[in-house]
């Protein structure tokens, strides 16, 4: 039972021959390993139903007539075959498990593969953790359809074949008496079986709700206690605990009549087997090895009948997680862009032009994030946008590494639309230095050069050493083999920052786009990291975005942004003496960085 | 005999003890059933020329028995069960209360997920082995101790040969269990590992899409997936052997039975009926010692998942009415909502938070808190409704200490909205009605309408039966601070705190709400934590906490004028807000 309190999705959906038939595509390149575990169930269910034919004929002709050799004969043969049932089953088990590993391995890898492909705009609407379920448990769920529920119904059918089959090859009058037992079996096992899952799922749902009510106590504690809710909260949390308990009490309910009628039925056939069994027994019909047989086969029905019963719940189950596979599978996967700059590096920066740029985050949303926006950065040069938070900025270089599509306009890289680009290629062009530092579990090391083996851990250092990083990492006690939790928390931002320009020169990119971060960080660091900006900057195109005006200063061209439109432009002197928003901002920062020395 | 679980137990003693009856009952019957059946074979092969009517007689006999095991393993499921499902509902229930009596601290020591964690997956554990795991036990011993008994009675010595293996064999199994238990382990963790890489990959996809690592991060995938297939294989193979392990321990039984036993009947010493009987008593052995890995092994995980359970159960709650003078403080009949710090300090630990403080707050003032992330605000607020407790010096409403007034009626007293608005997944007017019972439509209208909060919850579909969180309307911050902010203001409290409480909402906005505080707060205490200057002007007192301490204090003109921390902080927003406005 999962801890999976917050998501009340859909567990269960009817059968759909067109979800099945796609889950089944998953054992075609197994099907060698799908036919040995076919004919290993064949070999296990005809094996493991021996014994009591064996039983039958040891009784009935060595017994019986006191053959002691015959016996001994007998009884070996009855080991021999006690083996290779033991060594089918184990084959059986292992390579019908294994096929079902190797199924779940391939699909993993494909929704992994193509969650890496799916554009912004999915992740933005996707909490992180439904996607997890997904490639996790979801999968997961699938397990049991490849291993328990396609496998295993041929294997109950075929046991259920081989019994009737022994039976009928001893005594046809008798198999058919024996076989009345099994439709009262089916149908009490279906009609039990459904009312108890009937009961199973408002349990799981009432618990689903018990479990997020409490949950909910739990982060709102505080509010419960501020308000005296205690005593009405407890109260509350009865009105589902109640019910639930009676769900749970109607579910043992059915369970307690179906176990002891099944047996009950078991034994009716014992007894029928004996009364009828007893009369040609007298009258020599049969030997009364045949009737031991039989009365030990009437038991072995019960199993397969009920594991077919379960199935149904299983392969409702599987419909439901397939279909949330195939959903995120089948969303489309953003484009790959045209075939510019697949070859060939150039080695000067290249040139950036918004050309009417319009764009909106949600299509129907009534304002736009950036309306009319034009611009041009010549290769080498330097852009710097200002504006407040929410003012379009970071929608900027969102465009420009094409996360997103523009509603209206273009935005050109080294004179070619973004659309034309290979998205690859032209994402290999930016290096951007974000203003949340995001930093991977593993080593220092890793995470100025990410997972590209291209690069060197000898380049690696001499990128650390240029951008200032290198004084910290070698005071690590591992150094560029030190290593990062998640989120970096045992770094500091400073140190983070260092870390994500080497980063950026790790890559060596074209045009460089830098999200300044705009944490407190100490006047060491500052100087450090200053040095390290104007360095990263040479000899490529840059776009700053700056909260901190004295990285702006040297830019070649200031964009004022103020509510998705450009306000002013120009440098630095210009805009103060021009007395605009610029001039305030400006203002503002100087009387900032006066309070907080 | 149940240890941890021992209180829980005791109040369906009843209900278990006449279960292990109902059980007890049954099984006598079940193990009695196959020597009636060897009985009738043996009149079958006997001379005997009345055969049919003894027949008759057994198979008569064996349906009575039938009916018995089945009324009685019925019984027995119904009584177990029910006193299953009530024992569960007893430590949830527990649970649920015990941490509705815990402080703060207590959450800030505990995370959400570890106490759902036990609710859920430990809770789950302890009712699987009352439901299936206690009955198992009684089941196994007792078919086991019956079914042998009937064996020995039939023949000693085969029943002592025919039964060698099993021992054996439930040790093989047991300890295969374990195999399977640790490699199911291995896998459990090694699937939170690229759970968690995945959960990283996804974080930081914008990072990774921009320096292209779609390929690299295939690559590393791929070689967690392939570990994790391979831990997986290790434990289908220990599985593929041990799973037809009790089919085979069974069938060895037999094959013994029909050489030994076959030999006996040949020599005359055994009849064929007790050779049928003893083939019966041993399929009946197949379940319990497949099942003795199996009871073991949920017991042990129950057992663990109790103690983990009680160890929360087991905290006392530290704030309480424990504290409450023995000789009942008389009590103003009516809270006035006078407030006075003296020497007041906190800690975390050793991390000191808040040092001397000393206040008087006035009833029917406002008293305005400004000052730095981390300078102690949140800490002085909580310090009131007695969330958390100061460790020196001591508090005062209307001159009786804060621990001298029961806790639901200081809490009464206070209305409060926190800095990060919580607010329940349930309807809009049930939210704001959280704190009174049986507010009135009206109350709860008039309330939104003082947080400036009516109009916009009018305007949803559902009005003020909108439900709100995960499956319903989704609340903007500052419509969730106004509604938290209604929430308090119903309940009319004679102390209200707000906690930086309108951080979300426009400045306009604001501006009316304060208006409107200003005349129901006329007669009542406020205390204004903010970070705008233009929240707090209006403010009898004002402090600027700094550390922990109290750097600065006055009337908004006076720190003006002070030129301090205040008045920077008022410049500078001043600025920011005319850019604001541009």
């Amino acid at each position: 039972m999962s801890g999976d309190t917050k998501e009340e999705e859909v567990q269960e959906r009817p059968f759909n021959l067109r979800l099945a038939l796609r889950l089944i595509g998953y054992l075609v390149p197994y099907k060698a390993r799908v036919a040995a575990a076919l004919a290993l169930i064949l070999l296990t269910a005809v094996s493991s139903q021996l014994g009591p034919r064996l039983t039958q004929i040891g009784v009935d002709e060595h017994i019986m007539k006191g053959d002691l050799e015959g016996l001994y004969g007998l009884i070996g043969l009855y080991f021999a075959s006690l083996v290779i049932q033991y060594l089918a089953q184990y084959g059986q088990t292992r390579v019908t498990e294994l096929t079902g590993q190797y199924v779940m391995r391939d699909m993993r890898r494909e929704v992994f593969v193509h969650l890496q492909r799916l554009p912004m705009r999915y992740f933005d609407r996707t909490p992180i953790g439904r996607t997890m379920t997904r490639t996790t448990n979801d999968v997961e769920a699938l397990n049991e359809f490849f291993t328990e529920g396609v496998v295993s119904v041929f294997m109950d059918l075929a046991t259920l074949i081989a019994i009737v089959a022994f039976m009928a090859d001893m005594n046809v009058r008798l198999t058919l008496i024996s076989c009345t037992v099994i439709p009262l079996l089916a149908v009490t096992t279906f009609y039990l079986q459904g009312k108890a899952m009937v009961a199973y799922r408002e349990l799981r749902r009432r618990l689903a709700r018990l479990n997020a009510y409490l949950q909910e106590n739990i982060t709102g504690m505080e509010v419960v206690q501020l308000f005296n809710r205690q005593q009405r909260n407890l109260r509350d949390f009865d009105e589902e605990h109640l019910p639930y308990r009676r769900a749970e009490d109607r579910e043992i309910f059915y369970y307690s009549v179906f176990f002891p009628f099944t047996e009950f039925v078991g034994t009716v056939g014992m007894v029928l087997i004996v009364w009828y069994g007893a009369g040609a027994v007298v009258q020599n019909a049969i030997d009364v090895g045949v009737l031991v047989a039989f009365l030990q086969y009437i038991r072995r029905f019960f199993r397969p009948i009920m594991d077919i019963s379960d199935r149904y719940a299983l392969l409702q189950s599987a419909m439901a997680a397939s279909e949330r596979i195939f959903e995120l599978l089948d969303t489309q996967a953003e484009p790959a862009g045209g075939p510019a700059g697949q070859v060939g590096l150039r080695q000067d920066g290249m040139a950036i032009e918004f050309d009417r740029v319009f764009f909106k985050y949600a299509p129907d949303a009534s304002d736009w994030i950036l309306k009319d926006v034009s611009f041009r950065v010549p290769a080498g040069h330097s852009l710097a946008l200002v504006g407040a938070t929410g003012s379009g900025k970071t929608t900027i270089v969102n465009l420009l590494c094409r996360f997103y599509e523009v509603q209206q306009g273009t935005v050109l890289v080294d004179g070619l639309d973004v659309r034309e680009w290979d998205v690859d290629a032209l994402r290999r062009r930016i290096g951007i230095v974000q203003q949340d530092v995001f930093l991977f579990t593993g080593s220092i090391e890793g995470n100025i050069r990410l997972g590209e083996e291209r690069i060197t851990a000898e380049q690696v250092r001499t990128v650390a050493r240029y951008v200032n990083a290198d004084h910290f990492v070698e005071r690590l006690p591992d150094g560029y083999q030190q290593a990062v939790t998640e989120g970096g928390t045992s770094l500091s931002g400073g140190q983070r920052q260092l870390l994500s320009f080497a980063r950026a020169l790790a890559f060596d990119p074209a045009i460089l786009v830098l999200d300044e971060a705009t944490s407190s960080i100490d006047t060491e660091t500052e100087q450090l990291i200053q040095g390290a900006i104007a360095r990263l900057m040479q000899e490529r195109t840059s776009v700053v975005i700056a909260h901190r005006l004295s990285t702006i200063r040297n830019a070649e061209q200031i964009l004022v942004l103020h509510h998705g439109e450009v306000r002013e432009r120009g440098r630095h002197d210009e805009l103060v003496h021009a007395d605009g928003i610029y001039a305030r901002l400006y203002r503002l920062h100087q009387s900032d960085s006066g309070a907080s020395a | 005999m149940f240890g941890p679980f021992s209180r829980y137990v005791h109040p369906y003693r009843t209900r278990l003890l006449l279960g292990v009856a109902a059980i007890t009952c049954a099984q006598v019957a079940n193990t009695l059933i196959p020597v009636q059946i060897g009985a009738a074979v043996d009149a079958l092969v006997g001379p005997d020329d009345a055969t049919l009517a003894v027949v008759q007689g057994h198979v008569f006999r064996v349906l009575g028995l039938a009916v018995v095991v089945a009324l009685g393993g019925c019984a027995m499921r119904r009584l177990m069960g029910v006193a299953s499902t009530w024992i569960e509902y007893d430590i949830r229930t527990a649970y649920f209360a015990h941490l509705l009596a815990q402080p703060l601290s207590f959450y800030q020591e505990h995370r959400t997920g570890d106490l759902m964690a036990r609710a859920t997956n430990d809770l789950s554990q302890v009712r699987i082995f009352f439901t299936y795991g206690l009955r198992g036990v009684a089941e196994m011993v007792l078919i086991f101790v019956f079914s042998v008994a009937m064996m020995c009675r039939i023949d000693w010595h085969i029943t002592l040969l025919v039964l060698i293996p099993l021992p054996l064999m439930s040790l093989f199994i047991v300890r295969m269990a374990a195999i399977v238990h640790t490699r199911f382990r291995s896998i459990q963790d090694f699937f939170g590992e690229i759970s968690n890489f995945i959960q990283e990959n996804l974080s930081g996809i914008r990072v990774l899409k921009a320096y292209v690592q779609g390929a690299s991060q295939t690559r590393i995938f791929d070689g967690l997936n392939q570990e994790y297939l391979v831990r997986n294989a290790d434990l289908i193979h220990t599985h593929a052997i041990y799973q037809p392990l009790s089919f085979l321990i069974a069938s060895i039984g037999l094959g013994i039975n029909l050489w030994l036993g076959g030999r006996a009947v040949v020599a005359g010493r055994l009849t064929i009926g007790d050779f049928v009987a003893l083939n019966a008593y041993l399929t009946l052995l197949i379940q319990p010692v497949s099942y003795v890995g199996w009871v073991i092994d949920r017991s042990q995980r129950a057992l663990v998942a109790m103690r983990r359970i009680n160890d929360v159960l087991s905290i006392e709650p530290r704030i309480s009415d424990r504290t409450l003078p023995a000789t009942a403080t008389r009590l103003p009949a009516q809270v006035a909502g006078r407030l006075q710090f003296q020497g007041v300090g906190f800690a975390y630990d050793s991390a000191v938070a808040l040092e001397a403080i000393d206040l008087d707050v006035p009833a029917g003032t406002t008293l305005g808190i400004i000052g730095r992330v981390g300078s102690g605000k949140t800490t002085l607020a909580r310090l009131i409704p007695r969330l958390l407790e100061p460790t020196t010096g001591r508090i005062l409403l209307d001159g009786v200490a804060l621990d001298e007034w029961p806790l639901s009626r200081l809490r009464q007293a206070i209305g409060y909205v926190a800095q990060t608005p919580f607010l329940f997944s349930d309807a809009m007017n049930a939210n704001i009605g959280y704190g009174v019972d049986g507010a009135t439509a009206e109350a709860v209208h008039e309330a939104a309408e003082q947080a400036q909060v009516r109009a916009d919850i009018e305007d949803f579909d559902d009005g003020f039966d909108t439900v709100i969180g995960e499956r319903g309307v989704t609340l903007s911050g500052g419509q969730k601070q106004r509604t938290t902010l209604a929430r308090a203001l119903l309940r009319r409290p004679e102390i209200l705190i707000l906690d930086d409480s309108l951080s979300a909402v426009d400045t306009h906005t604001e501006a009316a709400i304060l208006g409107h505080l200003r005349h129901i707060m006329k007669q009542r205490t406020t205390i204004l934590i903010a970070h705008r200057i233009s929240t707090l002007r209006g403010a009898d007192h004002i402090i600027v906490l700094d550390d922990g301490r109290i750097a600065e204090q006055g009337t908004h003109t006076e720190l003006v004028v002070a030129n301090g921390i205040y008045a920077d902080l008022a410049r500078r927003q001043q600025l920011a807000d005319e850019l604001a406005q541009m």
